[in-house]
């Protein structure tokens, strides 16, 4: 509807007028007024962009904001910056929202004790919160403790500048993902506790030991990024082990695992059996190595010796090997010992110096270890500390094992929380003076040697909110401390050199520089260490209790955006909750059917989730993701109708199944320490599935080819008889064979039906010079959902929450599609197809319609016109891609404040009542018309990138003129590996799909 | 002018009055009768009903103003739908047959409304509720000095009751 | 039917008393029966109303399932006004004597359900204050349906359907509404007077009257068969796998008549039953719908056989899996339903002994209805729930919302019907006289 468009475009205007107009009060004023003075940069309805870094995870990546009006509306990675590379993930497309985030606190509150007993918050002035703080540091004194996140920078420095003055330089840096273990590692094997670069884009054969680098692994995004590089046609071979195919262990093409807990000897028996292939190896190692032979560790491991050698022998093979060290979900009491093997291994196998560089190493600042969390609790129990200040750091949920809030308690802690949202630990505060967001505040930092990052604020603070080193260097002046004089800002441009280079490194969103690799050399002591599997607690009969992070909500600081909870999880497809994942036969042999609620006990405590049975998991073991249970609430947020989460506590905290038990060597908290005892309470849960099967039964959604069959179509495509036609489409059916596992009585593999030719001169008007179309290049798609995130914030698509989920009405247009083909030893073949509208040429739901309502656009795309939709639906039955959506209720009025503020203004929200669906963002493809038209020429290639294409982080996707011979679009169309879904059907889809690779000789 | 009616109960019988009554000369003749009799049609020999052509009339203007709609709409403002071609014949017939019947029916009721209903409204003082029971009525106009013809030929031929009625 | 002796009508006078007396006045269990009836309509309409202020969401629907009970009522309803014009039209142009008794109560059904059937259309999208957006009406900004869309051609079919099926109804009225004019003595007279629009049986009227029914049911003829194919082309023009054949066409008309003669015979006992018009219809009458019951039954069960055969014989995938799941999935109970009552339920009819025996048949009849609103059901249900992405399978369940309006409209064609019957005559007095003066006439004098 253009009315309701326009209205909600006035609406922001005017919000950000009075914002603007009025410096005094921060809370927007609600009137339409046009800008009195129009401040620089901003012209209503035009764009406008900063850069920024993303503070989703410690990964530290570039991003560019898009504003409109004053308001951040979406998240672009920062094409300049050396990490993002103008990507993003699916976390960090949603940085704004946290923003306007409902249930944010309005400004300072302290803890009171009513009449009746009960703690509750209390709004106080921040002349009140400051005398507070104050006082507070005085008693102190000496005895004051700050507990933080991971943070390198100004701030970071700032902040011991600022404690030491005060005259208690006690601070911790807590992460939960600290990589305790890989530092202690290096300090073993290379003689420093630095966090290399693990060049994974110039590896040609990567071994992953339940490292989930796409998932959290330190810079994740990154590692995408070069986890592609590495496996451009055809290239490169990944080997995941560990307990569970998580997305990285799904985008690997051979899968070990071993029994959980002995990982550390595949690792050392791959070392050993590759140094025999390479020669023997250092001399100091020889030694150990002839300890873990294949044959010694095959049957501890329950991995075959034949296997470990084929294994072995690809990575001797390989030019540029690289192994990465375990992850948290195979972190035992072993977890340094366990990382110093995978390092040795990458000693052995060369790829020190190659793949695995020091120098440009990642910096996580002075990170904390475990144990030393630990050791401040017990402090805080004996009443050694008196004011515990904490910032951007969740302990209360992250680390149950602590028990942080007793220790408050014992200890009468005074707490300060400067969290800008609730949270657990911000419930246990006596003080909450709340910061800025990262979109509000400034900032810089550096993830990586020689990558310094810097932060700026897209929007004026929407609450009376305070940057926490202003607070900080308040409370020290007043405390008559020596701090340096002038805001953090002013600190912040002195420290990047004054006015001029700061504002110059402001506009290219930090300032980055090549660091030299350093050499490292083996440390001595290696050859005297002895490998042990990780011991496991509790009844050996038991299933083992894997805890893993979690892809949309890191370690569960996400968990308030409710976009990530009904994006499906890239490897279950579940959505909002918590459900324990295990092998159909651990679940046959427990007696346990798909979401039945199970009771899940360990030493460290017990708790009730759904049962959910897939075949990606080792039999054995039951896994569980961290991130939810949390209950952040605010008293004083409005309990919108659709706000789900301040209802009630969406799934289980994970994290409190986990037993304090810690590696001696490293304090890393051993998250594989035990078994766990599941009993089936009979009780029933609804399991809240996106795909109700990952058996594509042959009909061709996701295809595949091998190498060797692909290099066979090369050379013929060469000879030019290669044009994809039905006969060349018989053939790599024929390849595809998607049967191996599931065979099933159906022909249905798309490629065993006639299909034609793609004619150019079809599918759009004559005149027209352009027809829309996409490429998805499945190899490349890793499922790791930053499509879907970026269709979210771009085309306003709405969160309708697990009530709606639960009868299957999720509403987004892009969806990620996985099956699963293979997962075992030999192979993982698990593919994941993007589904999105295909614009067919003659598409089924137009002739359908009644009304008139989706027709074909001049330009070939299929056009959907919402405010001429009745809502028959029918244009959804006969899609047979099931591209479309209907809004079942209005969505957009659900809206809470100040959620609303994030809506793109150039696309509407719609109705309930009509159908909606991809429109190749049409807005933005407008957009670049309306920029042609003026400079008199036609879009040029590559002008135009729909939203999905912009994020992705695995460059998949193109998208461009079909009729313009030269554009990439059309080049992919023509290349050998393309196929059409469906195209039997002759819809003459405009999305034409690129096979999987199977990286297997068989051909 | 007067005229006579007769009242019978058999619409045989009344057929039979008919012939006799055409055949001493009587045009003008009105029958009531409770049911339609093939044999009073056949007796009376007033031909077809003008409502055939109507009917044929109405079907025409249907099914030619079904397809001149469609093709006219498809060019009017011309979308490609689901690849077809603007004006799409084949699915035209559909909406054609459906008017072509919708019109044909309006037509053939309308005439209804008019020839039976409309043209025949006046002058039927003769009417009795029995007509729409058992009764089978013959009305016959004539002149004063035929009216003892009348009534022995409508006696003869079994009526129950024959009287004059002033028109 | 010499077999079948029961009371004869011993004067045309005494067949207006016996079926004029339908309209004397009502009795408290007639006022109380059209009250609940009305009182189902009502809460329909609250339903109604919820959901247009929500949205569909208040129903069960959701992706991939987008039609649900509406549609299958739609077509249910659409099905049963069937018979009338069958039985008036077709069966008329066959001379096929025993029709006279049941068609007035056939055409009444009709075009009550006719007009019902033309509401779940709108019950059913999901912005029903934009219906219009279909029709076909000039406006300024020059926007016209799609002629090509199968729901346009279901417009135009169910409402010259409706429309013709109402005229028909009418026409065949009039005589008798002449008859009740003269007979009634109450308020009703005025508005016979009125409807009669001066009927008074001269030989000018029967003259048009007669062409006038010719026609109609010539016309009627070809249209009853279209309009069901139209709507089954609503399935068989989509891709959907279980939708997309050609069976559908014959296989949806012959189901149409099955339902439609089976919901007559399920109307007409009672009626027969409360009033006494034993003497009108008569055994013979239900032995004859036995038979078409018999013989539409059996194409019906032959199209679901051949449904399987023909998704088997095509070596068609999805057909095949669609299908699969229709006979063993989640929905496999609905058409296990539809399979008893709509192929089994009637095989007694065989038997002359349960064709004529009324309550035997009654019953059928009911299980039938039933059965014919399941075949709706399993068609969309499992045709959408399993297509061709396996990965946007889904399940469909009913909501409350949707079952009440389902109730409702059994309540509205009941109430309709129930005041029908006291407003008009239920059997078409003049043919059955027309009958009584033939059977004299050829000596007959009794059946």
């Amino acid at each position: 509807m253009p009315e309701i468009d326009r209205r909600e475009f006035l609406k922001i205007a005017g919000m950000t007028a009075g914002a603007a107009a009025t410096v005094a009060c921060r809370e927007p004023v609600h009137k339409i007024i046009p800008y009195l003075n129009q401040p620089d940069e901003v012209t209503p309805g035009i764009a406008t962009y900063y850069n920024s870094t993303c503070r989703e995870c410690p990964g530290g990546c570039g991003i560019r904001v898009k504003t409109r009006e004053g308001r951040p509306l979406k998240v672009d990675g920062n094409p300049d910056h050396p990490l993002s590379k103008g990507k993003l993930c699916v976390r960090g497309e949603f940085g704004h929202m946290r923003t306007y985030d409902t249930a944010r606190f309005a400004g300072p509150m302290k803890r009171v004790v009513d009449a009746s007993g009960a703690r509750k918050l209390e709004k106080i002035t921040w002349d009140e919160g400051m005398t507070l703080l104050v006082e507070a540091l005085r008693k102190g004194s000496s005895k004051t403790v700050f507990l933080g996140g991971a943070e390198t920078g100004t701030q970071d420095a700032l902040i011991d500048q600022i404690l030491a003055a005060i005259g208690s330089p006690h601070r911790l840096r807590f992460e939960p993902f600290g990589q305790e273990a890989l530092r202690s590692a290096d300090q073993i094997v290379f003689g420093t506790d630095a966090v290399p670069q693990f060049k994974i884009g110039a590896s040609d054969v990567l071994i992953a030991f339940g490292t989930d680098f796409l998932e959290t692994w330190l810079s994740p995004l990154a590692n995408q990024l070069d986890f592609i590089e590495s496996r451009k046609n055809g290239k490169g071979f990944a080997i995941f082990v560990g307990p569970r195919l998580g997305l990285s262990g799904s985008n690997a093409d051979q899968w070990l695992a071993p029994n959980p807990g002995s990982e550390v000897l595949v690792a050392l028996a791959l070392a050993s059996e590759v140094a025999k292939r390479k020669g023997g190896g250092p001399e100091a190692l020889r030694g150990l190595l002839a300890k873990y032979t294949p044959a010694s560790v095959a049957e501890k491991t329950g991995v075959s010796q034949a296997t470990l050698e084929g294994v072995a022998a690809r990575i001797a093979a390989a030019s540029a090997p690289l192994a990465l060290p375990p992850g948290v979900e195979v972190q035992g009491t072993n977890a340094a010992r366990f990382a110093a093997a995978v390092q040795i291994l990458n000693v052995v196998s060369g790829a020190v110096g190659k793949t695995l560089v020091f120098g440009p190493d990642h910096n996580l600042g002075k990170l904390a270890r475990f144990a030393e969390l630990r050791e401040l609790v017990g402090k805080m129990r004996g009443g050694e500390v008196g004011v515990l200040l904490v910032h951007g750091s969740n302990p209360a949920y992250s680390a149950p094992q602590v028990g942080l809030s007793d220790a408050l308690h014992s200890g009468n802690v005074f707490t300060v929380s400067f969290a800008f949202a609730p949270d657990e630990t911000a419930e246990l505060a006596d003080l909450i003076l709340p910061d800025n967001t990262p979109f509000e505040s400034w900032g810089d930092g550096e993830p990586v040697r020689g990558v310094k990052t810097l932060q700026q604020p897209t929007v004026r603070p929407l609450f009376d909110t305070r940057p926490t080193a202003d607070v900080l260097l308040d409370a020290a002046r007043a405390l008559g401390a020596s701090v340096p004089a002038g805001s953090f800002r002013d600190l912040l441009v002195a420290a990047w050199g004054g006015r001029a280079s700061f504002d110059a490194a402001l506009g290219r969103g930090g300032e980055w520089k090549d660091v030299a690799a350093t050499s490292v050399s083996l440390a001595g002591g290696v050859a005297s260490l002895d490998f042990e599997p990780a011991p496991l607690a509790g009844n050996a009969s038991d299933p083992v209790l894997v805890v893993y992070p979690s892809h949309h909500l890191y370690d569960g600081r996400l968990s308030r955006v409710q976009a990530l909870h009904e994006i499906p999880d890239p490897v279950t497809k579940t959505m909002w909750g918590s459900y324990a994942e295990l092998h159909p036969e651990t679940a046959a042999v427990l007696d346990i059917e798909m979401g039945d609620v199970l009771q899940i006990k360990t030493e460290a405590g017990e708790l009730k989730v759904a049962a959910y049975p897939h075949d990606t998991i080792r039999p054995g073991v039951i896994a569980l993701q961290v991130g939810r249970g949390g209950l952040p609430r605010n008293p004083d947020a409005p309990l919108e109708p659709h706000s789900y989460w301040q209802r009630d506590v969406i799934g289980v905290n994970a994290y409190s199944l986990i037993p304090g038990k810690l590696d001696p060597q490293s304090g890393a908290l051993a998250w594989l320490s035990t078994h766990a005892s599941v009993s089936n309470t009979k009780g029933r849960a609804p399991v809240l599935r996106a795909q109700l099967t990952f058996d594509q039964q042959g009909r061709g959604f996701g295809m595949a080819c091998t190498t060797g069959a692909l290099a066979e179509a090369e050379a013929k495509h060469g000879e030019g008889h290669g044009e994809s036609g039905a006969e060349e489409h018989h053939r790599f059916g024929e390849w595809s064979n998607p049967h191996r596992l599931h065979p099933l009585p159906l022909q249905g593999d798309a490629a065993h039906l006639p299909t034609r030719q793609y004619d150019p001169a079809a599918d759009a008007h004559p005149d027209s010079p352009y027809r829309w179309g996409m490429s998805i290049d499945q190899d490349a798609c890793t499922g790791c959902n930053a499509c879907m995130a970026a269709c979210i914030t771009e085309n306003n698509i709405p969160v309708v929450g697990p009530e709606n989920i639960r009868i299957g009405r999720e509403m987004h247009w892009i969806r990620i599609e996985r099956y699963v083909e293979a997962a075992d030893e030999r192979e993982v073949d698990v593919r994941h197809t993007p589904m999105l509208c295909q614009h067919c040429g003659a598409a089924p739901c137009e002739s359908v319609c009644p009304a008139l309502a989706t027709y074909h656009s001049k330009e070939g795309l299929n056009v959907m016109v919402e405010n001429r939709c009745i809502g028959t639906r029918f244009c959804s039955n006969n899609c047979p891609y099931k591209a479309r959506r209907f809004n079942h209720w209005s969505y957009d009025w659900y809206v809470p404040e100040p959620e609303n503020w994030a809506l793109n203004p150039d696309v509407m929200v719609r109705a309930k009542g009509v159908m909606e669906k991809c429109t190749f963002c049409v807005q933005r493809i407008n957009g670049a018309k309306d920029l042609a038209r003026k400079e008199d020429r036609h879009v040029r290639d590559g002008e135009i990138a729909t939203a999905c294409q912009q994020v992705c982080p695995s460059n998949a996707i193109s998208f461009g003129n079909l009729r313009d011979e030269a554009a990439v679009v059309t080049e992919a169309r023509n290349d050998v590996r393309a196929y059409r879904v469906l195209e039997h059907l002759y819809t003459r889809p405009a999305v034409s799909y690129l096979m999987n690779i199977r990286r297997v000789e068989e051909a | 002018m007067a005229q006579v009616l007769g009242v019978m109960t058999s619409p045989y019988d009344l057929a039979a009055a008919v012939r006799d009554l055409k055949g001493a000369g009587f045009r003008e003749l009105e029958i009531y009768s409770p049911v339609p009799s093939h044999e009073i049609e056949e007796a009376l020999d007033r031909g077809p009903s003008p409502i055939r052509l109507l009917t044929l009339i109405g079907c025409l203007t249907g099914v030619s103003f079904a397809y001149f709609m469609q093709i006219w709409v498809a060019y009017d403002w011309p979308l490609v739908i689901g690849g077809k071609p603007f004006a799409s014949i084949v699915p035209d017939t559909i909406i054609g047959f459906e008017l072509n019947i919708l019109l044909g029916g309006l037509f053939t009721v309308l005439g209804l409304m008019f020839f039976g209903m409309w043209k025949t409204r006046k002058g039927h003082d003769a009417y009795q509720p029995g007509f729409s029971g058992n009764l089978f009525g013959c009305l016959v106009a004539c002149h004063g000095d035929q009216i003892p013809r009348a009534q022995e030929v409508l006696r003869r031929a079994g009526s129950s009751e024959v009287r004059v009625v002033e028109g | 039917m010499a077999a079948i002796t029961e009371p004869v009508p011993q004067s045309p006078n005494q067949i207006n008393d016996d079926i004029l007396r339908v309209l004397e006045p009502p009795t408290p269990i007639y006022v109380l029966m059209v009250l609940f009836f009305a009182t189902l309509v009502g809460i329909g309409l609250v339903a109604f109303l919820y959901q247009t202020y929500w949205g569909l969401g208040v129903t069960g629907l959701t992706h991939p399932v987008m039609w649900g009970v509406y549609i299958t009522t739609f077509v249910f309803w659409v099905g049963i006004a069937h018979a009338g014009t069958l039985i008036s039209a077709i069966l008329f142009l066959f001379r096929a004597k025993w029709r006279n008794a049941v068609n007035r109560g056939a055409e009444a059904m009709t075009v009550f359900a006719v007009l019902i059937a033309a509401m779940f259309p709108l019950i059913h999208i999901g912005r029903v204050y934009k219906f219009y957006f279909m029709v076909p009406y000039p406006n300024q900004r020059g926007l016209w349906p799609n002629f090509k869309s199968p729901l346009v051609w279901d417009l135009f079919a169910i409402n010259t359907y409706m429309i013709t099926s109402i005229m028909f109804f009418y026409v065949g009225l009039i005589p008798d509404l002449g008859a009740a004019r003269d007979r009634v003595r109450d308020w009703r007279r005025y508005l016979y007077r009125a409807l009669s629009l001066g009927w008074r049986g001269s030989s000018e009227q029967w003259r048009h009257w007669s062409r006038t029914v010719l026609h109609l049911s010539g016309l009627s003829t070809p249209l009853v068969l279209s309009v069901h194919s139209v709507v089954s082309w609503d399935f068989a023009t989509s891709m959907v796998p279980g939708w997309h054949t050609t069976i559908f066409g014959p296989y949806f008309v012959a189901g149409a008549i099955f339902s439609g003669i089976a919901m007559v015979i399920s109307v007409l006992v009672p009626v027969r039953r409360a009033f006494h018009l034993e003497a009108y219809l008569r055994k013979e009458h239900f032995d004859n719908m036995g038979k078409l019951i018999l013989l539409t039954s059996s194409i019906v069960g032959y199209s679901y056989g051949m449904e399987y055969f023909m998704a088997w014989y095509s070596a068609n995938p999805y057909e095949q899996m669609s299908f699969w799941w229709r006979g063993f999935g989640y929905h496999s109970t609905s058409t296990w339903i539809m399979i008893s009552c709509n192929v089994l339920s009637p095989l007694p009819l065989w038997f002359k002994w349960c064709r004529t025996n009324v309550l035997w048949i009654w019953i059928t009849s009911i299980f039938i209805n039933i059965g014919m609103w399941f075949e709706r059901y399993v068609i969309i249900m499992t045709g959408l729930s399993h297509e061709y992405d396996p990965a946007a399978w889904g399940y469909y369940v009913p909501s409350v919302t949707e079952l009440t309006i389902l109730a409702a409209s059994f309540g509205l064609f009941l109430t309709m019907f129930t005041v029908f019957l006291r407003l008009a005559p239920v059997i078409a007095i003049q043919e059955i006289k027309e009958l009584w003066y033939e059977d004299r006439a050829h000596g007959g004098g009794h059946h």
